[in-house]
């Protein structure tokens, strides 16, 4: 009796867990649908395109039509400018705060907290304003700079992190061994540092790749536009392109997706180490 | 004592060391994130207006633009020319004594402020039809009389043409003379009116009203369920790694995008969702989802929901798997059953792990724009417009950034508000993580 109500409760949790899986999921698998509809189609019901007659055409139009192929090439390279600048200014200041003992190492900690923390609409308009006066408007460098407003902090955080944790013992042994500080630093804490600087890397570029509001109101031409808004901005003669906007939606979400689930462990102890480790 | 002195050198030099290692970093976190946020309380405090050349910049004096001046100086010059020499005896002798005043008028300016040979650059160039694009060279500070003087000069110039009005070329030449007086760039400089103007209207309220509404139900139910999702994903069972996987990838895609797969889902007409909610009887019509208050705003709340849960998941998931298993054998040895053991270990010792959470997620959410901008805008008729999109429209839509960066003002105090109270009332919970590491 007993073994048969365990066995119920078992079939009980994974029916949850399947439901669960398809809550989350079913948004994007709406969408690679609805991409392979046509645009007349789009109203029909049916969880399953019409499998005689896909239509694939989005996928072609959105780059032939659309300055699509721009809009990634943009958000590529701001986001990974972006990251580099970040990951290089932040991973000296990081190996001190996790190392070296000076006074207000938890107040520059907080601070950086704090201004992660910060929203992008309180800084947007002197942003907006000094990005215009030096001419910066629609290059990458016009979002490369507020993007560091967000990723310095969070990758100073999340670097101080990971530099904690690499075990003292390790760069004292180093140290006794003859070498500077920096030395300890170059030779020893950073190669076992680089898949905690991986993480953080990925993290900040997520956050650029998706960041919306100062790209959309400092890169305003349509050849300067990022992702995120270059999608939102898809316009049809009489009615929002749905079919397009979901195949833009589809290609860009599957390498997204593919990259995620191959670095996933790292992310979520990224993401992770902050919440745990206060 | 040799000894001592050297420990402390060595002390001070790491000291210097760690000094110089983060100054670059303090550095640009200064100048990207704290200036600007000082900047913008600062700019807060004009009257600053994008889209008029005479607000476009903060002014605390007087200022003269030059180049503005010399162009319609040399315009309004030439419609007088015109008149003087006309038909119209009466019209003609007034523009004769008008072009002697204006003339005379910008002797004493240029040669009391010292602009002369400025002007003289200024004035070539626009003779040339070149743009200058320098304000350094074109926008110069003036005495306050100066300003005082030309401006009283215009308002005679206007007058005196005004009854003329028939004239030919004399309608051109009262409207270069108002041209004329946007060349005077006073100061700006409006102190708090910029938020008595915010505290005036109820607009400011309704957004935060709208803004704590969503932030209340998105979070509470995102704790929730990602409370449940921590406890299912910290279970071993098959399929464990496709559930953790599957969590992620609406974390990260970008809101905006999420939010527009949402609205085609919520859509009156060909929405699956909004159809599937009106015939289980969520809503009375599958249009209301995106065209009424309650509907926007729980269509906004259900998204983010959907997107951000599984992200506090993974959060209480890290919490949960500090906890030591043995506290389990222990209670149960003790005759807990789960519920209690829910109750009375896991929730204790989860706490901190949900606090945190709690903390980041209240700050993120009450900032949230990307969701609002993409579904509803704001709309219907500004029922779902939250701080952050009140201060967007303000600033690029309306082009006041006087206003806008008051309403920022506002919303980072509330911020910085919201932060002090769950310090105050979890203070002690929220550092004990810290101490620990």
């Amino acid at each position: 009796m007993k073994k048969k109500y365990a066995k119920l409760k078992k079939v009980l949790f994974y029916v949850f867990i399947a439901l669960f899986l398809v809550v989350m999921l079913f948004p994007f698998y709406w969408q690679v649908v609805t991409s392979l509809r046509y645009q007349r189609d789009i109203s029909s019901m049916t969880l399953l395109p019409d499998l005689s007659d896909l239509n694939y055409t989005s996928y072609v139009t959105i780059f032939t039509k659309r300055p699509f192929a721009r809009y990634i090439m943009n958000s590529l390279g701001i986001s990974l400018i972006t990251m580099v600048l970040c990951i290089t200014v932040t991973s000296l200041a990081a190996y001190a705060l996790a190392r070296l003992r000076f006074k207000g190492k938890p107040f520059i900690l907080g601070l950086s907290l704090c201004v992660s923390m910060f929203p992008a609409i309180a800084v947007i308009s002197p942003m907006y304003m000094f990005i215009s006066n030096i001419g910066l408007r629609n290059t990458w460098w016009g979002l490369v700079i507020p993007y560091m407003t967000f990723g310095i902090p969070l990758s100073l955080w999340y670097l101080t992190t990971f530099f904690k944790s690499i075990p003292l013992e390790l760069e004292e042994a180093a140290k006794i061994d003859g070498c500077s500080n920096i030395q300890a630093f170059t030779k020893v804490v950073l190669p076992l540092a680089i898949p905690g600087m991986f993480t953080t890397a990925i993290l900040i570029f997520i956050q650029a790749w998706n960041e919306y509001l100062f790209s959309l109101t400092i890169n305003t031409d349509d050849t300067a536009r990022t992702i995120p808004v270059g999608i939102t901005m898809f316009r049809g003669e009489y009615t929002i392109p749905w079919v397009e906007n979901a195949a833009a939606i589809v290609t860009v979400t599957v390498p997204l997706a593919i990259i995620v689930l191959i670095l996933q462990k790292r992310i979520i102890s990224g993401l992770t180490s902050g919440a745990v480790k206060g | 004592m040799r000894k001592k002195r050297l420990v402390m050198n060595a002390a001070r030099r790491e000291a210097l060391t760690g000094y110089l290692m983060t100054a670059p970093a303090l550095i640009l976190i200064f100048a990207v994130a704290l200036f600007p946020v000082l900047r913008t309380f600062y700019l807060s405090t004009f009257d600053l207006r994008l889209n008029n050349a005479s607000l476009s910049k903060t002014y605390t004096t007087h200022n003269l633009d030059l180049e503005y001046y010399a162009d319609t100086f040399f315009r309004l010059n030439k419609r007088l020319a015109y008149v003087s020499e006309g038909e119209e005896k009466e019209a003609a002798s007034v523009a004769q004594s008008l072009l002697e005043s204006i003339n005379q008028t910008q002797e004493e300016l240029l040669a009391r402020e010292e602009l002369t040979d400025s002007y003289k650059v200024v004035y070539d160039a626009v003779l040339s039809m070149k743009s200058l694009n320098n304000d350094e060279l074109t926008v110069r500070e003036i005495e306050q009389q100066s300003a005082e003087m030309l401006k009283s000069n215009i308002d005679d110039v206007i007058a005196r043409l005004e009854p003329y009005k028939d004239v030919e070329n004399v309608d051109a030449a009262i409207e270069i003379a108002r041209d004329m007086e946007s060349s005077l760039r006073e100061p700006n400089f409006v102190g708090f009116n910029n938020y008595k103007v915010l505290f005036s209207n109820d607009r400011l309220g309704r957004s935060l009203v709208n803004t704590f509404i969503f932030v209340v139900f998105a979070v509470f139910f995102e704790l929730c369920i990602g409370i449940l999702l921590g406890l299912l994903m910290n279970k071993v069972f098959v399929g464990r790694g496709i559930v953790r996987a599957s969590i992620l990838i609406p974390w990260s895609i970008p809101a905006a995008v999420s939010a527009l797969m949402w609205r085609f889902m919520y859509d009156g007409e060909y929405g699956i969702i909004s159809n599937l909610f009106e015939s289980i009887g969520l809503f009375s019509s599958a249009s209301d989802i995106l065209t009424t208050k309650s509907g926007a705003l729980f269509g906004l709340i259900f998204a983010d929901i959907w997107k951000t849960s599984p992200y506090m998941g993974l959060m209480i998931l890290a919490g949960l798997q500090t906890i030591d298993a043995g506290l389990y054998e222990a209670a149960t040895i003790d005759g807990a059953n789960k519920i209690q053991q829910f109750f009375k270990v896991t929730l204790p010792l989860l706490r901190p792990s949900i606090l945190v959470a709690l903390v980041f997620r209240t700050l993120d959410t009450f900032k949230v724009f990307d969701l609002v901008s993409v579904m509803t805008n704001g709309g219907p008729s500004n029922s779902t417009e939250t701080i952050s999109v009140y201060a967007y429209k303000t600033m690029f839509a309306n082009m006041n950034f006087g206003l806008g960066s008051a309403i920022a003002v506002v919303m980072f105090v509330v911020l910085a508000v919201i932060c002090v109270i769950y310090v105050k009332v979890f203070g002690a919970d929220l550092f004990k993580t810290e101490r620990e590491s």
